[in-house]
């Protein structure tokens, strides 16, 4: 073989190993091949599994999803970020009144679809430009209203749909809220229906929340407040509007709207220019739908015009009354200025009995005492009526013999009437054995009432007094006390007038009776207001019964009949007392003086209270009577320098004579350390009452002889012969001391009056002169001048008559003449009486 | 290394000096596959050693030279073979640069045994890129031949410098400047 055949012979060999080498890699990588291939079959197989098992499964939560969204109530619209819709349903095409099916709709681009439905709008360019500028903005939009041209309402959601923050297009929902809104909107218009009335009703509406801030202010508030509602918005409506001082009642406020608790209350309000004004708020928690708290409602009204107005009524109040205050401290005066001369009169007609006077002397006297007491009786029924009505008449609580204060009363009344055709009977009930606590003063008002009205109607025939213990209680008794007549009765129909004041049964009556028709007006009240009542029977001519009852409290006293027999030695029991009597009055000074020294009492007069001070120093009294009202000093001061200052009399009882009946000056007298009051004017028996009263308690009894008295032997006198001596001795007989004293209360009262009614003359003043001539003509026959008195008598006809002024001008002249003269007359004889020397007898 | 590299080789040896040759280089070398080789293989490169070396003993042209001429002579088989490669660059540079980022990724997923060297680029400037080769095969001149190839392919009269960083030839940087 050649070198060359040797050659390609390898060469064959090497290309066939190569070949052989190249088959085995390739049947061995076609093997890798085969397996590469049955692993990926299975894994295929695997992944298709999945995929429909997926597929199945995305396909239920599709046909689920598709049920929901079709069968929302809404309008639903998905588009891609391109804007093509991919998902729709029937409630969209329904809505928008498309009649192609829903899945024709998606593959469309939106704007096609909108330009099909967007006249439905009320305003169609809005719509579009507002979609538009959703799309750019690509934030979610909620709940946005869109109002329809045929007044449907709409309302929109737009969602934008992010898939990894990547925008992936966006969701439209639409849904017809037309009932809604209405039904929204008329609540709303009711709403405001009432906030209207309400604003037009003058009542201004502020709403705050919890924190007091302002939400709404209405216009009618703020008008009240003078804000603008955007001054007002977010303010602290209290810190703005309210005063600190009312700070208190506002938070107390907010603490009850917390509470759900709504109230009415008043307070001032600042105004913007910062005036002030009254309202009253009516304020109301505001709930919200769970029932919380959120807030309150403040409804205000104006009340500045009435609080001026109730301002103005309270002051008037206060006005009317300091007038009745003055009312009644004219009252008060007036008892005083008409008792202290009534006291006067009567005391002295009680002392003239015992100055042995003729039978006509008796019967002008018994005439003149009636007639005073009468006057007397008209005062205190008129004074005791304005006290029960002012409040002012107080209920004692004293202890006293019931039955004895009765039978005392009936024997009264049983010795007027021994000679009359009119028999008193007592019947007393035997339990009325103890004494009781309570008013004695009033139950003997009521009886005197009761008894004087029965005697004044039964002329003839009997009265029946009778006391019984109805009911008793523990110590608690309901005594029954009936007074019956057999007088002339009183008609059924007049039963209800005889308890009203100034009524009486009728005009008949008051002719042939007299009184001021306020007796049994008085007695009513009194019975009232110790907690009794009282009722009347009685039939025309047959007579009458009162019945009433007072509650009394027994006590354990038994009364045994010694009790009731002192006062018949009581005019010894008094002798040898020594009293100072601080009096300014001459009148009463002549009435006390004269009745101590007739009961031999030892007594010492002092002007005033100054005066009083200074005897009580010198000297220890038993007892001590003290005017109120006084020059210098008077009696409050007197007494409590007598009770604060070392003297004799310290310890002194003092009884304090008022003029006024007031409950308060009583009270006064108290509190300064007086221990009694005595009223004037009053009677000798009142004062002996008194008088023994403090005697009983005086530790150790005095016996001594009166040092000074001015009852005894008087030298006979000569009246200047211009006097009507016969007149005077009528008067005085040989009490010249009492004559010497009424002389000088006619020089020093008198005849300055005088000079006040030569005034009123001038003055043409026809009513003064009357009244003053009347006043006047009296006191003339006192000091003997009964022509002087017959000449102002006629002055006082004239002026109360028809006459012209000159008439009684001219009547006036002439005793003009006549009284200059007169009057230097009598006080010659005044001097003259002073001069006389008194002696003891 | 790769069957291609051999088949190749061979083939070039053939064409320039005769199979006789091709025989002898096989004959006078110790081969444990027997000089037989198909693309598709892959065989120790020691064997490509012992054939280059045998070559230069018979023809006495050096080493380095042959593998220098072998790898200008490469790149036209390669483009040859994957033209579709060069169509997607447009400059020498863009083809060097996706060599370690692009076209070796690609080798591996067909070749998962192939062990390929290193090729690091960076662009020195616009008109300078630098290259940095690490190979354990230290195939250094084949692979200057296949840059030259590259840069006449692309007709780019771009001049190569080549320094060695490592003293065993493993790590060489080339630095193609453009004039």
């Amino acid at each position: 073989m050649t070198n060359e055949i040797v050659v390609l012979k390898r060469r064959v060999d090497r290309e066939r190993l190569a070949r052989r080498h190249a088959e085995s890699i390739l049947e061995q990588k076609a093997l890798d091949l085969y397996y590469a291939n049955r692993e990926l079959r299975v894994l295929n197989e695997n992944l298709e599994f999945k995929i429909s098992e997926r597929t199945r499964a995305l396909q239920t939560s599709q046909t689920r999803l598709a049920a929901l969204i079709s069968n929302l109530h809404s309008g639903i619209l998905v588009e891609d970020e391109s804007r093509r819709i991919v998902l729709t349903n029937q409630m969209f095409c329904d809505i928008f009144n498309l009649s192609i099916p829903p899945e024709q709709i998606i593959g469309m681009n939106y704007s096609e679809i909108a330009d099909k439905f967007k006249h439905l709008f009320e305003n169609p360019e809005t719509f579009q430009k507002r979609i538009n500028a959703i799309l750019r903005r690509k934030e979610a939009v909620i709940n946005e209203k869109l109002p329809l041209r045929d007044g449907r309402v709409y309302e929109r959601d737009y969602v934008p749909i992010l898939l990894d923050n990547q925008y992936n297009g966006h969701l439209w929902q639409y849904i017809d809220v037309t009932a809604e809104h209405y039904a929204r909107e008329d609540l709303k218009r009711s709403e405001e229906k009432y906030r209207g009335i309400i604003e037009n009703m003058e009542l201004g509406l502020v709403e705050v929340d919890n924190q007091g801030l302002i939400i709404r202010a209405y216009p009618r508030f703020c008008k009240m407040v003078g804000y603008t509602a955007a001054e007002l918005l977010s303010k602290e409506a209290v810190s703005v509007l309210v005063p600190p001082e009312y700070y208190p009642i506002l938070e107390q406020q907010s603490h009850d709207r917390l509470q759900g608790i709504g109230n009415v209350y008043e307070v001032k309000m600042i105004k913007k220019d910062g005036s002030r004004i009254w309202v009253l708020i009516s304020g109301a928690p505001i709930f919200d739908l769970d029932g919380t708290v959120v807030g309150s409602i403040g409804i205000h009204y104006d009340i500045t015009y009435q609080k001026d107005l109730q301002n103005e009524l309270e002051e008037a109040r206060e006005r009317a009354e300091e007038a009745q205050k003055a009312e009644k401290q004219f009252l008060a005066n007036m008892s005083h200025e008409i008792r202290t001369p009534l006291n006067a009169i009567i005391g002295m007609a009680h002392l003239l009995y015992d100055t042995e006077p003729t039978a006509e002397q008796k019967e002008y006297l018994s005439v003149l005492k009636n007639s005073a007491e009468i006057l007397r009786g008209l005062i205190s029924d008129v004074l005791d009526l304005s006290k029960i009505r002012s409040g002012n008449f107080e209920i004692q609580n004293n202890e006293f013999d019931l039955a004895g204060l009765v039978s005392a009363m009936v024997k009264t009344f049983q010795i007027c009437h021994e000679d009359k055709e009119l028999e008193v009977e007592l019947k007393l009930d035997p339990d009325l054995q103890k004494m009781v606590i309570g008013d004695d003063l009033m139950l003997n008002q009521i009886l005197i009432n009761l008894i004087g009205n029965a005697e004044k109607f039964t002329q003839k025939g009997k009265i029946t007094v009778s006391a019984r213990v109805k009911s008793r209680r523990n110590n608690r008794i309901n005594v029954e006390f009936k007074i019956a007549d057999t007088g002339i009765g009183i008609p059924k129909e007049k039963h209800d007038l005889v308890f009203q004041s100034f009524r009486q049964v009728d005009g008949d009556i008051k002719r042939k009776f007299g009184g001021t028709g306020l007796g049994l007006a008085i007695t009513k009240q009194l019975v009232e207001m110790q907690g009794g009542s009282i009722r009347l029977k009685s039939q025309l001519g047959k007579g009458t019964m009162f019945t009433f009852n007072i509650f009394y409290q027994e006590t354990d006293t038994k009364i045994t009949l010694e009790d009731r027999s002192i006062s018949e030695n009581e005019r010894l029991d008094v002798a040898g007392y020594r009293v100072l009597v601080v009096e300014d009055n001459h009148m009463n000074r002549k009435y006390i003086s004269t009745l101590l020294s007739k009961w031999q009492v030892d007594y010492q007069m002092a002007h005033n209270g100054l005066e009083g001070v200074e005897l009580a120093n010198n000297e220890p009294f038993d007892l001590i009577l003290m005017d109120i009202q006084m020059p210098e000093m008077d009696g409050y001061e007197a007494t409590n320098t007598i009770r604060h200052t070392v003297n004799l009399n310290q310890e002194t009882p003092i009884i304090a004579l008022t003029a006024s009946a007031m409950v308060s000056q009583k009270d006064k007298a108290f509190l300064t350390g007086m221990n009694d009051y005595l009223s004037k004017p009053f009677k000798p028996s009142q004062l002996f009452e008194k008088l023994k009263l403090f005697y009983s308690q005086k530790p150790e009894r005095k016996v001594e002889t009166a040092s000074h008295t001015e009852g005894g032997h008087y030298p006979s006198f000569v009246f200047h012969e211009r006097l009507d001596a016969d007149l005077l001795n009528e008067f005085y007989g040989d009490d010249l001391s009492y004559a010497r004293d009424m002389f000088d209360i006619f020089l020093t009262t008198v005849i300055p009056e005088y000079a006040t009614l030569k005034e009123r003359v001038a003055a043409k003043n026809k009513d003064e002169v009357g009244r003053l001539a009347h006043k006047l003509k009296p006191t003339f026959a006192m000091v003997g001048l009964p022509d002087l008195e017959q000449k102002m008598e006629a002055i006082e006809h004239s002026a109360k008559g028809n006459d012209d002024p000159s008439v009684w001008s001219g009547l006036f002249e002439d005793f003009e003449k006549h009284i200059g003269e007169a009057v230097e007359v009598v006080k010659n004889d005044h001097a003259s009486l002073i001069n006389i020397k008194f002696t003891a007898k | 290394m790769k069957g291609v590299v051999f088949t190749g080789f061979l083939d070039l040896v053939e064409n320039n000096f005769g199979y006789e040759m091709v025989d002898k280089i096989i004959t006078s070398s110790d081969l444990m596959s027997g000089g037989a080789y198909t693309s598709i293989g892959s065989y120790p490169h020691s064997e490509l050693v012992q054939l280059s070396a045998q070559l230069s003993r018979y023809t006495e042209i050096p080493v380095p030279k042959l593998m220098k001429l072998y790898g200008q002579h490469f790149f036209w088989v390669l483009a040859a073979q994957y033209g579709h490669i060069l169509s997607q660059v447009k400059t020498a540079f863009q083809l060097l640069e996706s060599v370690d980022s692009h076209i070796e990724v690609e080798v591996k997923k067909l070749y998962p045994d192939a062990e390929l060297p290193q090729l690091t680029t960076r662009r020195v400037d616009d008109k300078t890129l630098e290259i940095i080769y690490t190979s354990k095969q230290k195939m250094v001149d084949f692979a200057e031949g296949l840059i030259e190839s590259c840069l006449k392919y692309f007709e780019d009269k771009s001049t190569i410098e080549k320094t060695n960083l490592t003293k065993d030839g493993s790590t060489v940087r080339f630095i193609i400047t453009k004039q």
